[in-house]
């Protein structure tokens, strides 16, 4: 049999008290601290109170001997004992201890309280179900809005059971390559184009955007999400990676003599024979991080992943800024970032260094094309052009 | 509304087209002591007349040797600007090569400007003068401005002009691609559009 002792929880101290009642008596107690509150017992384990912790509202010690303790419920309790001090620190202890927790606890019961926004237009139950389970999880882990709204994005695109998914499935079901590799990009950029639009249009982006709104409780402002941006890296990956098989072959077919005369490349001599800079400036164990970077491209054009391309290249291009900062190059024009970005280029010995371009020049959006990637994209070419030519 | 334009910045090497890019787009407080990695790319963010315009400046290799491959920075470029520099003949004349090129090998109509750069430098040693290149860009349909990449006051209203410009010839069109969200948009207010005309010639 459970001993009342274990009944009343984990205990985490005991302290020998002697209480003075309302009509000023006093009476010997023993003061319980366990996971569910605090117990006044009277010796040997008679309960004459249990108070769970929400109910303390305050401990004061009045002297070296003396304490009280002030509840929401009820009147005070008058403690006396020698070693006051010390059992009103550590009740305090305990008792932020205990908040701390519930506070949390607190928090996901309100996450998982706090209004629903309603649902875009046109999902199934069973996307819903899922969204709203992953939404759930989103707002415990604190990811990010982008990461939300792409979410409510994909199960526009991928649910089937809609007009959206389903022409979406049809196209990549239906897909045939054209006659080159320009051809076939500007079509699948054609496609993600209409949809972009008629989602951007048509379907509610105002729904997308209340999803931003996060109780003021979980504290960080949100950044600004572009919904362009969610919508286009969603549509991406939704079209164009189902597509990497025929697209990859088509690439090979293609590239393949010029890919393998840049690869030829990553011999050191060669690369710094291509430079048209001070050799001084060239200093290959400055460019590691450069070439490491760069070298992540192959990878992301085997699995059609524009995400992980331009996140290479643009690590690249990061990389070669900061080491010119580093060797006191405070300001890099072009004419000085082709030459090093040749070079990076040649030391990667990228083995598909024309295809990643053909993906990144065909399938960018217009917006990117214009922007910052389009910029290093470009500069890329430029020097792939330039390696080229020294081939002859 | 948000839209995006890509401004291409051409020119011979050592006219002063990264200065330029640098000295407009430096960042109001940024002090020139601390080190900041300048890029050659950078954006610029404008608002007129309430509406937030991006322009997307794009510098470009000057070098002889990568003048072949020079195509590819220019297309799709909204709009360019030709710089020169006013104490070199042949960067004068390079200028006009590559207003040929320009209509010959963009889509639609790029909107234009010629900068006649290092205007700071002695007149002594200016071989252009400043009829000669007003003419030139009158001729063809470009607008003309005297510039000091030293001298921010001396960019602003050429990038102004090209912006306005852009709004005009475009209207709201790029705007379809970038509905952000308003709640958290930010706007970073530029500097006095009142008219300073500078070394504008109309």
């Amino acid at each position: 049999m459970e001993s009342p002792r274990q009944q009343h929880g984990c205990t985490f101290a005991e302290y020998e008290v002697r209480k003075t009642n309302l009509r000023g008596r006093k009476q010997e107690r023993l003061l319980r601290i366990t996971d569910s509150g605090l117990f006044n017992l009277k010796k040997p384990d008679v309960v004459k109170r249990h108070i769970p912790f929400t109910d303390i509202k305050q401990i004061t010690l009045v002297d070296t001997h003396h304490f009280t303790i002030t509840f929401h419920s009820l009147h005070d309790y008058n403690y006396e004992a020698p070693t006051s001090a010390v059992i009103v620190r550590e009740l305090r202890t305990y008792l932020e201890q205990h908040t701390d927790t519930e506070n949390s606890q607190r928090a996901i019961e309100m996450a998982q309280r706090s209004p629903k926004p309603p649902p875009p237009l046109g999902i199934s139950d069973e996307a819903r179900i899922a969204l709203q389970r992953r939404r759930k999880l989103e707002q415990l882990t604190g990811s990010c809005e982008d990461t939300r709204i792409g979410l409510e994005v994909d199960a526009l695109v991928y649910d089937r059971t809609q007009d959206l998914g389903f022409t979406i499935k049809a196209y990549i079901s239906n897909f045939k390559p054209g006659a080159s590799f320009s051809e076939t990009g500007a079509a699948v950029r054609r496609f993600i184009d209409q949809v972009k639009r008629h989602i951007l249009t048509n379907c509610d982006t105002d729904a997308l955007r209340q999803y931003q709104i996060v109780p003021e409780q979980f504290g960080t402002p949100v950044a600004p999400v572009a919904i362009a941006d969610v919508v286009e890296r969603s549509l991406f990956s939704a079209i164009v990676h189902p597509l990497t098989n025929p697209l990859n072959a088509q690439l090979v077919c293609e590239f393949e003599t010029q890919d393998r005369a840049i690869r030829a490349f990553g011999d050191v001599a060669i690369a710094q024979e291509a430079m048209d800079v001070a050799a001084t400036m060239i200093d290959p164990a400055g460019y590691a991080t450069a070439v490491t970077a760069m070298r992540r491209l192959d990878g992301a054009l085997n699995g059609m992943d524009a995400a992980l391309m331009r996140g290479a290249l643009l690590d690249a291009v990061r990389a070669i800024y900061t080491r010119a900062a580093a060797i006191g190059m405070q300001n890099v024009s072009a004419d000085e970032f082709l030459p090093v970005l040749t070079f990076v280029i040649a030391r990667s010995g990228l083995s598909r260094a024309m295809s990643a371009h053909a993906v990144l020049d065909t399938l960018l959006s217009d917006v990117d094309r214009r922007g910052e990637i389009g910029y290093y994209v470009t500069v890329y070419q430029t020097a792939l052009g330039h390696l080229l030519s020294l081939t002859g | 509304m948000v839209s995006e334009y890509k401004l291409v910045l051409l020119g011979e090497g050592a006219v002063g087209k990264t200065s330029i890019l640098l000295q407009y787009t430096k960042r109001k407080f940024e002090s020139d002591h601390i080190m900041t990695i300048q890029a050659s790319f950078r954006s610029k963010v404008l608002n007129i007349a309430d509406q937030t315009i991006t322009l997307n400046l794009w510098d470009t290799a000057g070098q002889e040797k990568f003048h072949s491959l020079a195509l590819v920075y220019y297309r799709d470029a909204n709009a360019a600007v030709l710089v020169y520099d006013v104490t070199d003949r042949d960067s004068f004349d390079r200028v006009q090569n590559w207003v040929q090129e320009l209509v010959k090998n963009v889509d639609g109509k790029p909107i234009l400007a010629i900068a006649a750069n290092k205007t700071d430098l002695p007149k002594s040693q200016h071989v252009i003068s400043s009829e000669e290149g007003r003419e030139y860009a009158e001729k063809v349909g470009a607008q003309f401005f005297e510039t000091s990449a030293k001298d921010v006051d001396t960019l602003n209203p050429m990038f102004l002009h090209i912006a306005k410009n852009l709004q005009q010839q475009h209207g709201g069109r790029n705007s379809t691609e970038n509905v952000r969200s308003t709640r958290t948009l930010k706007i970073e207010d530029d500097s006095a559009p009142e008219a300073s005309t500078g070394g504008c010639g109309c």
